[in-house]
């Protein structure tokens, strides 16, 4: 395979095409008839998946550093150019947005009944943009897309969402874009201090990274500036409040790439720019607690609240909050198992909560409710959805042997030796995520059958089942054997945590280590 | 070409294009006397006057090839890219917007066709002032075009609210203009020159007085005057709302353009040396008019009037550009300024075939579901909208980068956070537009029904909107253009020859 | 073939998928699903055996089986799909699919008339394969599989039939209170992680002595946050409330995972990981009083419940605790070797109980009567129409109630002696060991109470029920026997010295328990008078039990559930099990839950952030918007003053 995928010169042309085909797709789905929109994003993201697929095995798992990367001026003279490239990080988040894409575009296919050609081609944007976020090698470019990305997901929210759509769609670009204005000038100012120190003023972020340490002095407001647009995103407690109303209001497409794909630009974010550009600082003691305390804190709160939404999206929204509490706790445990299951929960809370959105989305379909209460029994009814549904929330909440319960488990054990008591708060959400996800499982599928308008809710039909089994089988299969996907982001966990470590306040544990075991 | 402006011809030809648009309006003014009467008439005289800026913009561009430079020291009127670019932007503006007025001024009954020719001299007046090297030429310059457009501003007389706007525009402007004439004159006390390039070899040679900077100080408020900048702002909102809105317009982009143009040149070449005096005044009214300007917009349900505030915020964002004192700075604020008065020209002109003779200003709500009637408008205005807020991907955001970038690398932060913070407040009333537009559904059936888009001005806006995405993707050659032609003003005294 | 082991593990998996999807497929098809999930069975007890046999040839070292790598992450932590074949996991491997043959086998008949008959045994099925994992697991990350899954099969058969409210949650309640023990085995695992390097239970043993100082901090709260996880999956206090309401699946499901196996697995890992407690003393005596304690508690309880299965329940809960007794002595095997005989004798109970209910319900069914066919006072004199369940269970209980020569006897008196041998220096075990004779005394008389209500006096449950009474078919009965004869015979594993036994249990788990042991001060067991007086103790205190509690129960009539008195004084407390749950329920649900929804969402969320935050923001901007907007008033004196102001402040700076 390998082979073969370097006789065509795939890392060549890979990521730009695509990057490039969903914008091409737009116009074609615009221009041709209404009916065929939907089969022609289908084509593309297929086109998508099947060639991106192959990123798995052209990716070099024994190179640390960043691959496929290319250089075009675009600005040529103000430092600005098309730079794009992907490491061990990034490249499973491009692997995640295109085996989603296809599925996204099937989990829409029957429930977007107006404005096809709109939503379709609004989606191929997001898809452009979010691949644009991970490969972008160019501060620049990054900036762009990251923005770039709210006006489709306003849209889709905007339009196809649900009764208080405005008011969910307003507060997410509001809360995202004043999130990220600071980011823009710490870009800049970052630009300008390296330039003046190093004589090139370039966005390319391996130069800036290679000259960092020119921006030490200012490292509190830059860490500052980009972590407000980072945490945001995250959503890092006590900036989460935008995202039970997004997720809730969102269709299932909106949703769905929301969780799996947005918040992990968040994240991402931390672990590419905010902390390797001022590492000193951000690792510092204080902020290493702050931090870390705030990814807890959601961590806990996040189940907590969510153990009491009466709306199931609602429900799934805030687990997801207290999902990515973990990746940001993983990130700042500062041990290469920490990082390597932050990258992990990135990707298994991915796949569950995509998942779990789906299956939402499917009941709405059917019933135009998601309110928990006007459910109850319907594992009479829907036994093959009920065991999906099963799978995809004991897999969310951490039952070893599925995909969760690697990462969070990884995470945990990376992070107790830098934050024993904060990871032992964190642990206690194995009692509030069971809490929250088998009641809601137990009022939604068990119970007495009590309301009849539920008679009608047909099990899963083919399409459906085509949407959630890849999603489930990719839970075994990462749960029970991860060392493929761990492999693939080794390098760049290890190379990342190599990185910071000089500038890591000792941790409160000496950690095996001292204890003779190989470093 | 080198042109000695001291000789008759010289100075002929260095103001060539305003004498070509001067002249030009002339002829107007006389077909005019003879065709005044209907709407053909309006429209023969609105297209006509369009060759007027043409013989303008090939007068620039002539000059600009021939890369035009005084013989010796430039005098009266300045002969380098700057002052090229500047009439360029100038006569553009003027001729977007008298296209947009063509069918406008009919539907609103306005039938005066003397209109175009105010508008033609306004833009002369424009051009004068932005390539004064000389403070009387600027001063000239400033009153050719201010009278005109008091006058444009009273033009629809039927309606009150235009001949308020006219007369208070004219009141706080004739004082405002007293301030300036009078800054000019302690000037001249100080230094015994008019002439920019004279007057900064005077202050960088002498220790600074009092005299001279209290008339660089009137100076200033004359200018923070004619942009509208806080506290010197009041009267904006009352006269771009009553005004026409072509005018509006007008005066958002080109009267703004032209006296940030002239105020660049001011300072690069006469203050210089009082740089560290003038900055933290220069900021001071930037933060001012920032914060207000987008706060004030926030309560705005008139779209005209929130249009106004927002063109105050932005005069706020410009002076960023000045202050930064630098080539960076300078291609900012032309950058700016394009890309500004692209997006003003644009928005007034979908907000102008939006109004109705007679009717209540447009309101925010009379937009609802703008979009399942007119997408193309919508989506016309949104683009502008998301130009103004300088979102990626629109020239407004490539404006607002070099503004901040230019800031920056005079080590100065506080400024740029707050353009910043500015335009995150500005974001609640930007997407209120964009959400009634696009997301909110239609109230009435009929609604929308009669919106007039005449062709010439749909095309006009279409243009704008091509470019603001055009350029805000692939701004290289504008780029280019700014930072290494246009940015050429004189910095501290230059060589004087006498002869 | 002990390499193949995987394969004892694999097969009900395996069994598990296949009739899941005739689950879904064709629901009615009985037989097929009899013969995999019950084959599957019998097929990994085969297996076992001959692993057993393997083993017992070697001379009892540990063999590891290596599947694949599971987390590997970096060199030192590096997490593989491993196996461990040791005399101790082998021992459970037995019981584990032999007692759950019988039970598979059972539930057939038991379960013959269940709509949902092919998804049971694929929920049984997926069980034992959890519960091997658990038991065969080489390193803790991999028993947590096994522990959490037995977790999840539990959850799912306690609510196996979900559209009645209370079973899903009793379901949700077991899998919530087996989560809180989790949270103590994870955080076990990362300190042991971080102190000893390790997570394998070879390297532990190896490692721990050395990384960790004797009776140190870091120990003893490795093994507490180890037991914590024992108390929730093996229902000690204060995490034993959900073990009765887990009554609620179907009654083979209750012999298999809530009596026989799943429960004890706590036990299994205090010895498995036995280093680690051996070097925590004070964490042994925890486990010890905890054990002593609840099997006091529980017993008090079993005392006055009516329902059958909820005796059994309880007494469930009060064997595990003499198992924790026991282990917490540092008597690992004693505590295996009641394990054993427990499993074997408490299946019979609840199978009995089972075989019971059957009959009930059948003949309430035909009878047309209403009545609870699980509660006792509906009971009465079944021995005649049942004649085979009633002299099974009575075996059992004598059994249970620790009549020599059957095997609850010798179990239970090995525990009830290493207690007393520690007691004597140590006062806690002491008073373990006093409470472990008091609930032997009640444990002899609630059983004897059920028997009385159950066979005994004259059938309660009303003359149209009694002629469709009738014994269970053999499928059912059969199973019965087997157990029967384990019950009795079971004591002969681990045959005491004082009737000519040499402790074979014992020695044969010394490879395992002789890394903890050896930590220890050694347990010298008594002999001559003191061993026959404490066996004597022992005996007598059985018989009386059982005596005490034929007599009362036979003294009087007793009253049937409806015209039932109302229970007064220290019988409603004991009826009304303490009211713990209740307690818990104002304790930590209800709060929890409350602050979650008031404080946290609609307090902090919604109005703190959200209303105050964000809105307020918004709200104090659109306010200076508006002030702004009143200076607008169209007047153009108060526009002339503040360009006036605009001049002075101007000028003011440049003069200045």
């Amino acid at each position: 395979m390998t082979t073969f995928l370097a006789s065509i010169g795939y890392e060549r042309w890979i990521l730009h095409v695509l990057l490039l085909l969903p914008l091409l797709g737009m116009p074609l789905v615009l221009l041709f008839p209404v009916k065929a929109a939907r089969w022609i994003a289908l084509a593309v993201a297929l086109t998508e998946f099947f060639l991106g697929i192959g990123l798995w095995w052209a990716f070099d798992t024994t190179n640390p550093g960043l691959q496929f990367v290319t250089d075009v001026p675009w600005l040529s003279g103000y430092g600005v150019g098309y730079r794009v490239g992907i490491d061990g990080i990034s490249v499973l988040m491009v692997l995640l947005s295109v085996v989603m894409m296809p599925l996204v575009v099937w989990g829409s296919w029957r429930s977007i009944d107006q404005k096809q050609q709109g939503f379709y081609a609004l989606l191929l944007a997001m898809k452009a943009g979010m691949l644009g976020v991970f490969i972008s090698l160019d501060m620049f470019l990054f900036y762009m897309f990251w923005e770039l990305l709210l006006i489709p997901m306003y849209f889709m929210i905007g339009i196809w969402g649900s009764s208080n759509r405005l008011y969910a769609a307003t507060k997410f670009v509001i809360y995202t874009f004043v999130g990220s204005l600071l980011m823009l000038v710490a870009i800049l100012w970052m630009v300008f201090q390296v330039g003046k120190a190093t004589g090139t003023y370039s966005f390319a972020y391996t130069h800036l990274l290679e000259h960092a340490d020119v921006m030490s002095p200012w490292g509190p407001w830059l860490f500052i500036a980009f972590a407000l647009a980072f945490a945001v995103k995250v959503p890092l407690f006590p900036f989460h409040t935008w995202l039970p109303d997004a997720h809730t209001e969102a269709p299932t497409a909106g949703s769905v790439d929301l969780a799996v794909i947005l918040l992990k630009m968040g994240t991402y974010g931390f672990l590419r720019f905010a902390i390797p550009f001022v590492p000193a600082f951000a690792l510092s003691e204080a902020t290493g607690r702050v931090m870390a305390t705030l990814a807890v804190v959601g961590i806990v709160y996040a189940a907590l609240v969510a153990m009491v939404q009466p709306d199931l999206k609602r429900l799934v929204a805030y687990s997801s909050v207290s999902h990515l509490g973990f990746v940001m706790l993983g990130i700042w445990g500062s041990t290469v198992e920490s990082v390597q299951g932050a990258i992990l929960v990135m990707v298994s809370h991915g796949l569950s909560t995509g998942a779990l959105f789906f299956i939402i989305g499917m009941l709405y379909e059917r019933r135009h409710t998601r309110q928990i209460s006007d459910f109850g029994g319907l594992a009479r009814v829907a036994p093959m959805m009920t065991l999906a549904f099963v799978i995809t929330a004991f897999s969310s909440i951490g039952l070893p042997g599925l995909n969760g319960f690697v990462g969070e488990f990884l995470v945990l054990l990376g992070s107790f030796g830098r934050y024993p008591v904060l990871v032992g708060v964190a642990t206690t959400v194995v009692v509030f995520s069971a809490a929250y996800m088998l009641w809601a499982t137990q009022r939604v599928f068990f119970n007495r059958f009590t309301n009849p308008a539920n008679e009608g809710i047909g099990d899963l039909n083919l399409r459906e089942i085509a949407v959630l089994a890849p999603l489930i089988a990719a839970m075994f299969w990462i749960g029970l054997y991860p060392g493929p996907l761990l492999r693939r982001t080794e390098g760049a966990a290890r190379r990342y945590v190599e990185m910071v470590t000089p500038h890591l306040p000792p941790a409160t544990l000496p950690g095996p280590v001292s204890r003779g075991v190989a470093p | 070409m080198l042109i000695d402006l001291s000789t008759p011809g010289g100075a002929t030809l260095a103001l060539l294009p305003e004498l070509l648009l001067t002249a030009w309006a002339l002829v107007v003014l006389l077909v005019v006397a003879w065709r005044h009467k209907t709407a053909h008439d309006m429209r023969l005289v609105g297209t006509l006057s369009l060759v007027g800026y043409a013989l303008a913009g090939l007068g620039t561009a002539w000059l600009a090839w021939q890369q035009a430079r005084p013989d010796g020291l430039s005098m009266m009127i300045a002969l380098d890219g700057f002052r090229f670019a500047s009439d360029g932007l100038l006569v553009a503006i003027g001729a977007a917007i008298t296209i947009m007025s063509l069918r406008w001024l009919e539907r609103q009954g306005i039938l005066a066709p003397e209109y175009y020719v105010l508008l033609m001299l306004a833009t002369v007046g424009m051009m004068l002032l932005a390539g004064a090297v000389d403070m009387t030429t600027l001063f000239l310059g400033l009153e050719v075009m201010s009278i005109s457009v008091y006058v444009l501003t009273g033009y629809d007389r039927t309606r009150r609210a235009s001949a308020e706007a006219a007369l208070k525009y004219f009141l706080i402007g004739s004082f405002a203009s007293g301030f300036l004439l009078y800054g000019i004159a302690l000037v001249y006390g100080a230094t015994g020159q008019f002439n920019f390039t004279l007057i900064g070899a005077q202050l960088a040679s002498t220790p600074p007085t009092l005299m001279a900077k209290l008339g660089m100080g009137l100076v200033l408020v004359g200018f923070a005057f004619k942009v509208a900048a806080v506290p010197f702002h009041a009267w904006a909102p009352d006269v771009y709302e009553g005004a026409p809105t072509p005018i509006t317009s007008f005066m958002a982009s080109g009267v703004k353009a032209a006296a940030f143009l002239a105020l660049a040149r001011l300072l690069a070449e006469a203050f210089p040396a009082y740089v560290e005096m003038w900055r933290p005044i220069l900021g001071g009214l930037a933060i001012a008019t920032i914060l207000i300007g987008n706060l004030v917009a926030l309560a705005q349900t008139s779209l005209k009037r929130m249009l106004a505030y927002s063109a105050i915020a932005h005069a706020g964002y410009l002076f960023l550009a000045l202050w930064a004192h630098s080539d960076d700075g300078t291609a900012a604020v032309l950058i700016y300024l394009m890309a500004y008065a692209i997006t003003t020209v644009a928005a007034f002109g979908v907000l102008a075939s939006i109004e109705r003779a007679g009717a209540r200003t447009v309101q925010l709500s009379d937009l609802e579901g703008l979009y399942a009637v007119r997408p193309f408008a919508s989506l016309a205005l949104s683009v502008c909208m998301l130009s103004l807020l300088g979102f990626p991907g629109t020239f407004g955001f490539i404006g607002k980068w070099f503004l901040i970038s230019a800031t920056l690398s005079q080590g100065e932060v506080l400024l740029p956070v707050v353009a910043m913070i500015g335009s995150g407040i500005s974001i609640g009333y930007y997407l209120p537009v964009v959400l009634s537009m696009t997301l909110k559904p239609t109230r009435t059936r009929q609604a929308h029904q009669s919106i007039r888009f005449p062709l010439p001005a749909k095309m006009a806006v279409a243009l704008c909107v091509i470019a603001i995405l055009v350029l805000g993707i692939w701004p290289k050659p504008t780029l280019d253009f700014a930072t290494q032609e246009a940015v050429q003003l004189r910095r501290g005294a230059a060589p004087i020859m006498t002869r | 073939m002990t390499s193949l082991v995987w394969l004892t593990i694999l097969l009900p998996l395996c069994g598990a998928i296949a009739n899941g999807i005739i689950a879904f497929r064709k629901p009615e098809a009985r037989g097929p699903v009899t013969a995999i999930g019950v084959g599957v069975m019998l097929a990994s007890f085969a297996i076992a055996v001959m692993v057993f046999q393997e083993l017992a040839a070697g001379s009892g070292e540990a063999v590891k089986v290596l599947l694949w790598q599971w987390m590997p992450v970096t060199e030192r932590l590096t997490i593989n799909l491993a196996l461990q074949v040791d005399r101790l996991s082998v021992v459970l491997l037995l019981v584990v699919t032999g007692v759950g043959s019988l039970i598979h086998l059972f539930s057939a008949g038991y379960m013959h008339s269940d709509k949902g008959y092919a998804r049971y045994f694929a929920y049984l099925n997926l069980f034992v394969a959890f519960m091997l994992i658990l038991i065969l697991g080489a390193s803790l990350p991999v028993s947590f599989i096994g522990w959490e899954g037995v977790g999840l099969c539990s959850y799912l058969l306690i609510g196996f039939w979900y559209d009645v409210d209370a079973n899903a949650d009793a379901g949700k309640k077991a899998f919530l209170a087996n989560r809180i023990g989790d949270f103590g085995v994870l955080i076990a695992m990362f300190l042991i992680w971080w102190h000893v390097g390790t997570l394998d239970y070879a390297g532990i043993a190896e490692r721990a002595p050395a990384a960790l100082p004797y009776a140190g901090g870091v120990a003893t709260a490795i093994a507490l946050f180890l037991f914590l996880g024992c108390t929730g999956k093996s229902a000690q206090i204060p995490l034993f409330t959900w073990l009765p309401d887990a009554m609620a699946g179907p009654t083979p499901v209750s012999a298999l995972i809530h009596a026989a196996t799943m429960v004890t697995a706590g036990v299994f890992l205090v010895v498995r990981t036995g280093v680690l407690f051996a070097l925590a003393p004070v964490a042994l005596e925890v486990v010890a009083l905890t054990g002593a304690l609840t099997a006091f508690f529980a017993a008090t309880i079993g005392l006055r419940q009516y329902d059958i299965k909820k005796v059994l329940a309880y007494s469930t809960v009060s064997q595990l605790g003499y198992m924790f007794l026991g282990v917490g002595t540092g008597a690992f095997s004693a505590g295996i070797f009641h394990l054993v005989t427990h499993a074997f004798f408490k299946a019979l109970l609840f199978l009995g109980a089972g075989s019971v209910i059957h009959a009930m319900h059948h003949a309430q069914h035909h009878g047309h009567s209403h009545g609870d066919p699980q509660d006792m006072r509906n009971m009465g004199g079944l021995r005649k129409a049942m004649p085979w369940t009633f002299l099974l269970m009575l075996l059992a209980t004598l059994a249970i109630a620790g009549v020599p020569p059957l095997s609850g006897f010798f179990s239970k008196d090995e525990i009830l002696t290493a207690a007393f041998v520690r007691g004597e220096t140590n006062g806690i075990y002491r008073i373990s060991w006093l409470l472990g004779l008091a609930a032997a005394l009640m444990t002899a008389f609630y059983m004897a109470r059920l028997l009385a209500m159950t066979f005994l006096g004259r059938f309660r449950g009303g003359s149209e029920v009694e002629p469709h009474l009738h014994e269970a078919p053999a499928i059912m009965t059969g199973p019965l026997a087997v157990l029967g004869v384990l019950s009795v015979v079971g004591g002969a594993l681990n045959l005491p010295s004082f009737v000519g036994g040499s402790h074979k249990l014992e020695h044969w788990l010394e490879p395992v328990t002789e890394p903890a042991t050896r930590l220890m001060d050694a347990l010298v067991l008594p002999h001559g008078s003191t061993e026959l007086m404490l066996v004597g103790g022992a005996v007598a205190i059985a018989l009386i039990g059982l005596a005490l509690g034929l007599r009362v129960t036979m003294r009087g009539p007793i009253a049937v559930p409806a015209m039932a008195p109302a229970e007064t004084g220290i019988w409603r407390l004991l009826h009304g099990k303490y009211f713990i749950d209740e307690l818990y329920g104002r304790l930590f649900v209800g709060p929890t839950v409350w602050f979650s929804r008031t404080v946290l969402w609609k307090g902090f969320d919604q109005f703190l952030v959200d209303r105050l935050g964000v809105g307020g923001t918004a709200r104090v901007a659109q306010g200076l918007g508006w002030l702004g907007s009143r200076l607008q008033n169209g007047q153009v004196a108060l526009y002339v003053t503040l360009f006036a102001v605009g001049v002075v402040i101007i000028l003011r700076t440049l003069a200045g």
